[in-house]
């Protein structure tokens, strides 16, 4: 009982970092921009959604159609006015650049939002899909018709990523600016373009994202921060622009919480998550050194080098 | 080995090239302490003043900035964990404080605890040499200590609380009025411009730029990166370990959840506004980014820090990526880069 109780829990939590993660994969896959501000645009599609849907009372369509046209405009502002001035610069220059720049835009949207919306938490309803009475039963544990919808849009998500990627010309030409970008542009993609597309595709997807995710929980300014850290984890677990990887990582992140919330304090939790993100990088530097000796080869040199130049 | 005895003369060279503080021009760094100094002094009639009193916050913040500049600007290592390494250093030194520890050697102390730290940054920073996995692996590690000092019961959620027990003094000058707290700041912030300027003055600070610049050619001219990295690294992490303990000891509180990210970022504006790599671009930082708001906040205006440091950010790196004072320098002539140029010709 407590497991199934788990691991419907952990599939719900997982579709939405999967979500978050899906869009944030691609605009740093794509572009290698690591986008501090998609927290901001997350938050962003679901105060759009709440003014259109919720206080003007416009039907929910209208308000997710809102959100994502919106939140795709302030992406493409984005793009073209902070972050296209920096794609001539030197690769230590970009991504100190791309990361102050992207901050900076987090922090004065969602100042903004706080301002024009109040920063306390807002509850946010799609088309009656909450409420008393409007669950099924899944292996006898109750789930809302919200969270059905929301692991379907994950899943319906993922489908439509793999196909676009694979399956048409723009996925192609994506793939191959993932490889290798200056000869993509030699090949005469035009990257200027493919990185725009890109980062409009992100920003769409997290408008969705950021509604549901209102919708479940509760609305507020910096509610998408955990999940950019959790973005972070479940992008490097499952690859760097890896569609399906994303897909694997971010519900096995989900599923991997479910359970070890039911032995474990939060804190430890999220400890391991953060300790695991350490290890694999250090693990990742250590292994793909030009040596292919392994890791304490590698470190019994490593220290001998700094002893040698002591004397 | 074998070519280095081959030629004697360059192994000797690279020898006496090593540390070298005899060789540090310390005119020059009495003149940039005095840069700071005399405007420091200029302003003791005001330190009791409502202004004086936002004097404390921009002098803290720049000693912190001071350290963290020392850790980003020099190696060029995008370190994301400045607010953790002063959350560690300011409640090392409360707790030895409130342990009968004296205020001074606790107060260093809190330096030392930041330093083991940064040791644990330096190692990181060795190992992972790509840059984004480094930026992640640091903030991944600012979680990791925040969620170890509120699950530890010492501090806990609601923070260190150091007031209560002892009151800080200095050779039985007590640190309780606002001129006493504003001189014994003023003072900790000349030390660390006298660290760093002695360091950037130093062949260690030349040799950390260059670790940043080119890590192979500084490789294959005989040195050893991973040194350079570790020594501004650790350096950089004490001096944010004292500005640490400066925050705690003045507003005797520290809690672990305003010592995360947003205090980072704020942290990584102030020094890229100053301008990285620069001595003073610290406190140029945090007179803007910390002055302005505190400043406004006096006349009543106030909420837009945020949007502060949003707009600083993304204007800095737009249209003067070498921060107020590094532009400035850039156009007076003052380089780094053509200090590397007499070292390597």
């Amino acid at each position: 009982m407590a497991l199934t109780d788990a691991l419907i829990n952990g599939l719900i939590i997982g579709s939405v970092y999967a979500l978050f993660a899906a869009s944030f994969t691609i605009i740093f896959g794509v572009m290698d921009i690591p986008n501090m501000a998609h927290a901001a645009l997350f938050a962003g599609g679901a105060y759009v959604y709440y003014q259109l849907a919720g206080i003007m009372g416009l039907h929910w369509t209208i308000g997710i159609l809102g959100a994502v046209v919106g939140i795709v405009a302030v992406g493409a502002v984005m793009e073209l006015t902070l972050l296209k001035p920096l794609y001539g610069r030197s690769e230590s220059e970009y991504i100190f650049g791309v990361i102050l720049i992207t901050l900076g835009a987090a922090r004065i949207l969602e100042e903004a939002f706080g301002s024009i919306w109040s920063r306390a938490p807002l509850s946010v309803t799609i088309a009656e899909l909450q409420g008393a009475g409007k669950s099924i039963p899944i292996f006898g544990i109750p789930v809302s018709y919200l969270q059905v919808v929301v692991i379907a849009v994950a899943v319906l998500n993922f489908v439509f990523l793999y196909w676009l990627i694979n399956y048409t010309s723009i996925g192609r030409s994506i793939r191959a600016v993932v490889q290798d970008r200056e000869l993509a542009y030699m090949k005469g993609i035009d990257v200027d373009r493919l990185f725009l597309l890109a980062f409009l595709l992100g920003s769409g997807m997290i408008a969705v994202a950021g509604v549901l995710n209102a919708a479940l929980f509760t609305l507020e300014p910096s509610m998408g921060f955990g999940l950019l850290i959790k973005a972070f984890i479940i992008v490097i677990l499952g690859g760097f622009g890896n569609i399906l990887g994303a897909a694997a990582a971010g519900f096995g992140l989900g599923l991997y919480e479910a359970i070890a919330v039911q032995q474990l304090e939060s804190y430890y939790i999220f400890a391991s998550e953060f300790l695991l993100l350490i290890v694999f990088f250090l693990a990742k530097a250590l292994l793909s050194t030009e040596r292919a000796s392994p890791v304490i080869v590698q470190l019994r040199a490593r220290v001998s080098d700094w002893r040698s130049s002591d004397e | 080995m074998s070519e280095e005895s081959a030629r004697p003369e360059d192994a000797a060279a690279i020898e006496g090239l090593d540390i070298d503080l005899a060789g540090v021009d310390w005119p020059a760094v009495v003149r940039q302490a005095l840069y700071v100094l005399v405007p420091g002094l200029l302003f003791i009639p005001f330190a009791a003043s409502n202004i004086g009193f936002i004097a404390r916050p921009i002098l803290i913040f720049a000693i912190i900035a001071m350290g963290y500049n020392i850790m980003v600007g020099w190696p060029d290592l995008l370190v994301f964990c400045p607010a953790a390494i002063a959350i560690v250093g300011g409640v090392s030194s409360g707790l030895l404080a409130q342990a009968g520890v004296p205020f001074l050697v606790a107060f260093l102390l809190g330096g030392v605890a930041g330093a083991l730290v940064g040791v644990v940054v330096a190692l990181i920073a060795i190992i992972i040499r790509t840059s984004f996995d480094f930026v992640i692996a640091t903030l991944a590690l600012e979680q990791l200590i925040f969620t170890a000092l509120v699950i530890w019961a010492a501090v806990g959620p609601a923070g260190l609380r150091v007031g209560d027990i002892e009151t800080p003094s200095i050779a039985g000058m007590a640190l309780t009025g606002q001129v006493e707290t504003y001189l014994f700041l003023l003072a900790v912030l000349i030390f660390s411009v006298v660290v760093v300027a002695a360091f950037d003055n130093s062949l260690l600070g030349t040799l950390s730029v260059a670790t940043g610049e080119n890590e192979d050619l500084l490789t294959s001219i005989g040195y050893q990166p991973s040194k350079y990295k570790f020594v501004s690294l650790v350096l950089g992490a004490f001096l944010l370990g004292i500005g640490g303990a400066s925050y705690i000891h003045v507003n005797n509180l520290m809690v672990p959840n305003s010592w995360v990210l947003p205090q980072t970022v704020i942290l990584l504006t102030i020094i890229v506004v100053g301008g990285l790599r620069t001595i003073h671009g610290p406190i140029v930082g945090a007179l803007v980014m910390v002055g302005i708001p505190e400043f406004s906040r006096l006349l009543g205006i106030s909420g837009f820090q945020q949007y502060l440091i949003g707009g600083a950010l993304i204007a800095i790196v737009l249209f003067a990526p070498a921060g107020i004072l590094g532009t400035y320098q850039n156009r007076v002539g003052i380089s780094i880069r053509d200090k590397l140029r007499g070292l390597w010709s």
